[in-house]
């Protein structure tokens, strides 16, 4: 028996019912897969082979127990910025690279309680910062739909993961398009939810204002599914919404007619032509069974790349100030402790994460604050206004997920700049904390498919996956 | 390029980050911050005036909690991790006769 018989968590979830197979030999067919496969990859940094087996063993033994829990038994991969009891969690840097938590983040503990089995952690762009995992300070993970390709990024690893069959599900973190933007690279589904639809108590901060933690999967079902395992208020996040409790998985329906629905001019205009053919045929589609669908202009998105990588720079130098070699993690010793934290940043981070400090901390310094940083987040607002007034008119806006296909390993290293622009796309939807997905669509070029980002208005995730999956659908 | 550093800008922003930099990564980093700086000063030319910043994105305003004491107990997990321990306490190199 082979895992790629298990396209989606449902088909496990129905064959482990069935009894087809034992929770534990579902397990170890993943981990006989990655240990077999990973090496052509790298998607993952650890592996969680020892209480992973216990934990199927524990679920097979006790698999009559009536009380249902919609994740039993299926193995989820974690980016490793997520923290694990007891399970090594290094943000992909030096300077974590021997912490175990001695917590497990709050989407750790709901994963748990509904019955998945963590498999491991994955590779990411150092600290999150990037958009190819090939910051990773342990390497770069490869495109498994073609390994000279970077997987996207900073969840690069997780999107592999679950593009090359090594597990059913995964959690990825989404600052800047993190998620969104390696589940369109490596044909996966990948979700943002709204800011405060999930926990971040456990999710180590890059940029507070914008970080949020979501899902990967093989299909738009999945992805409702664990939204809503992982989401819910959490007294540990203060930021974390008081809103009922979401079940977006039984609510799926792929009925569209009479949505309205805007395709976002000036990001689409700024797409390479294949991107703007496939989102064309999209919305020619749409308007086949009855969706509206219209062309909207939002000047002020072009710009939220600026204010973007002003903000979240600003509040990644802040955030960053705690790893000072003090109560975890790396540490050189020096002669004074000014001169320990100096020698520890510097040998623990690497050139991108230093890059990143840097900008925070210019633009947030005597006489650049109101000139760069207060005006970036003026910017926020203009931004967030303007999408309120679409929401007016339009229950739902789409886009290209990213202005290009798949890059090549190497390609954008030497240009901070264009690797940046890799987030063109995504970044809008962290700016104004809405929630927004990536769903591949469309004829291959080359080994790839188009993604397609549906965006909604804040907390209004079920109609963005039901369009979701009414695309999803329509690939078929 | 418009926004070009000099390099004792970049040597003291380097200071403020508590980072240190050779006289090749001055010059890298010189580079590298002048050209990102170049694409999101665009903004710079906005006129604002009248626009209240966004501090967070969503309808949050303070959020207030009770304050009350709870035992975590994982103080020994925690000083495990400790690169240097005495007792319960951190140790670090000593931070009053620095220049």
């Amino acid at each position: 028996m082979n895992s790629i018989e298990f396209n989606s968590i449902t088909e496990a979830k129905e064959a482990l019912d069935q009894k087809r197979l034992s929770v534990t030999e579902l397990i170890n067919l993943f981990f006989d897969l990655i240990k077999e496969t990973d090496q052509n990859y790298h998607c993952f940094l650890e592996l969680n082979y020892d209480s992973a087996i216990r934990q199927a063993q524990a679920i097979d033994q006790d698999f009559e127990n009536k009380i249902s829990k919609p994740l039993k038994g299926i193995p989820i991969a974690l980016k490793d910025n997520i923290v694990t009891k007891g399970l090594r969690t290094t943000c992909g840097s030096k300077i974590l690279q021997s912490w175990i938590p001695p917590y497990d983040a709050t989407v750790v503990k709901k994963l748990k309680e509904a019955g998945a089995i963590v498999v491991g952690k994955t590779n990411m762009d150092e600290f999150a910062m990037g958009s190819s995992t090939e910051y990773s300070a342990f390497g770069p993970t490869k495109n498994p739909l073609d390994t000279s390709c970077v997987p996207g990024g900073s969840s690069g690893g997780s999107a592999a993961a679950i593009a090359a069959s090594l597990s059913l599900g995964a959690l990825g973190s989404d600052t800047g398009g993190s998620i969104r933007q390696p589940a369109a690279f490596c044909g996966v589904v990948g979700v943002k939810p709204t800011y405060g639809r999930v926990s971040r108590f456990g999710l180590v901060a890059f940029a507070s204002s914008l970080d949020q933690i979501g899902p990967f999967a093989r299909n738009v079902n999945d992805a409702a599914l664990l939204l809503d395992v992982v989401s819910g208020n959490d007294p540990m996040d203060s930021t974390s919404l008081n809103v009922a409790a979401t079940n977006f998985f039984k609510s799926l329906n792929s009925e569209v007619a009479g949505l309205k629905v805007g395709l976002i001019k000036e990001l689409t205009d700024q797409c390479d032509q294949v991107v703007k053919e496939t989102i064309q045929k999209l919305c020619d589609l749409l308007a086949d069974y009855n969706v509206v669908i219209s062309e909207i202009s939002m000047p002020s998105l072009e710009y939220s790349l600026p204010a973007y990588y002003l903000i979240a720079p600003a509040e990644a130098s802040s955030n960053l100030a705690r790893f000072d070699g003090v109560r975890y993690g790396l540490r050189i010793d020096g002669s004074s402790a000014k001169d320990m934290m100096i020698k520890t940043r510097t040998e623990g981070f690497g050139n991108e994460v230093k890059r990143r400090i840097m900008l925070g901390t210019y633009v947030l310094s005597h006489g650049y604050y109101d000139a760069y940083y207060l005006k970036a987040l003026k910017v926020r607002t203009l931004i967030k206004k303007e999408f309120e007034k679409a929401y007016q008119n339009y229950d739902l806006l789409i886009c290209p997920t990213t202005p290009t296909l798949p890059f090549k390993l190497g390609e954008r290293m030497a240009d901070p700049v264009s690797m940046y622009l890799s987030d063109l796309c995504t970044i809008p939807s962290n700016l104004a904390g809405h929630p927004s997905i990536s769903v591949p669509f469309g004829p291959k070029v080359k080994n790839f498919q188009v993604g397609i980002q549906v965006l909604a208005n804040e907390l209004d995730e079920q109609k963005m996956f039901n369009l979701a999956k009414f695309i999803e659908e329509a690939d078929e | 390029m418009q926004h070009l550093l000099s390099n004792e800008d970049v040597a003291h922003i380097a200071y403020l980050a508590r980072l240190s930099l050779t006289e090749d990564d001055l010059e890298k980093y010189k580079k590298e911050l002048s050209s990102i700086l170049d694409h999101v000063g665009v903004i710079e030319g906005l006129n604002l005036t009248n626009v209240e910043p966004s501090y967070q994105p969503l309808f949050l305003k303070n959020v207030f909690r009770k304050d009350i004491v709870k035992d975590s107990q994982i103080t020994e997990e925690v000083l495990k991790e400790a690169p240097a321990v005495k007792e319960t306490m951190f140790v670090v190199p000593p931070i009053l006769d620095e220049a």
